[in-house]
């Protein structure tokens, strides 16, 4: 069986790349656990942390202002050597689009919660922008391709 | 265990726009030591056995997947659905788990008290190490013997 239970806490195997509490990192599903291994693992990843950063933004639902911990922020090198840094959001794919769910009330939900994802997601994406950084979302797709 | 370490292609690279095939991990070779096959296996046990190893991976493979897409579930209702349904698959893992212990501790015991009578029919030239039972079934033998 693969890792039996896919939630804990992560052991770095190089602790110098993280920024951040290094005996805290924890994983929740196995989309996190993949991302942790990669970063930790890939060489050309320089820093990474796991929802390091608070991005204030204004929640649609109440008219707000709330902190949005993004996933992750990393630092690495792309193959032609260039210093990129990102904010980076694990979501599957369906979060990412309004719903068409048949249940009215399940669309609704989602789509209440697609509407926060945004207003978040366009927070992190001018604070990524105003560092010079920038801001992705990455699904099951690029996950697991 | 022998740990070693080799690289593979990971998506993310191509994604992130890294150089391929430099994602790192860790391997864990485990030494596999073969189990002698007990001579009571026959073909049939055999194959119930791979059947019930097949429905315990199965199981294991599903609850874990299961349980990873619940995380993702924002509306409780449907959360608690899908880790029902995963625990039903941790159910199914278990009595699979259950069924090839069972199943090996009979052929244990049909194993034991096959050797137990083998040994008691050797007899020494002084002496026979066995308990009642067996000391009148090797006398009842070799009065068979006899008569034959």
């Amino acid at each position: 069986m693969s890792s039996s239970w896919q939630k804990g806490l992560y052991k770095l195997r190089h602790p110098e790349k993280y920024r951040g509490n290094r005996t805290s990192i924890r994983y929740m599903s196995s989309w996190e656990l993949n991302m942790h291994r990669f970063l930790d693992n890939n060489p050309n990843i320089i820093e990474w942390a796991f929802e390091g950063l608070a991005i204030p933004y204004i929640k649609p639902t109440d008219g707000k202002i709330n902190k949005y911990y993004v996933d992750y922020f990393v630092k690495y090198s792309d193959k032609n050597g260039n210093i990129k840094t990102e904010l980076i959001e694990v979501k599957p794919e369906k979060q990412t689009k309004i719903s068409t769910d048949r249940n009215s009330k399940t669309r609704l939900y989602e789509n209440l919660t697609y509407a926060v994802n945004q207003s978040k997601w366009e927070a992190a994406a001018k604070f990524a922008e105003r560092n010079g950084w920038s801001f992705r979302i990455i699904t099951e797709n690029q996950l697991f391709k | 265990m022998i740990n070693i370490e080799r690289t593979i292609e990971h998506p993310l690279e191509e994604a992130l726009d890294i150089e391929p095939g430099t994602t790192i991990v860790p391997v864990t070779n485990a030494e596999i030591i073969q189990a002698s096959p007990s001579p009571l296996y026959d073909e049939k046990d055999t194959e119930i056995d791979t059947q019930l190893q097949q429905i315990y991976e199965l199981a294991t493979v599903e609850f874990n997947n299961t349980l990873s897409d619940a995380q993702f579930i924002e509306n409780p209702k449907y959360r608690v659905i899908l880790q029902e349904q995963a625990v039903g698959y941790l159910n199914t893992a278990l009595n699979a788990a259950k069924e090839k212990k069972d199943f090996k501790v009979q052929k244990d015991k049909l194993s034991l008290a096959k050797e137990k009578v083998d040994s008691a029919r050797t007899v020494n030239n002084n002496l026979i190490v066995a308990d009642r039972n067996d000391i009148l079934k090797a006398l009842l033998a070799q009065d068979r013997e006899l008569k034959e």
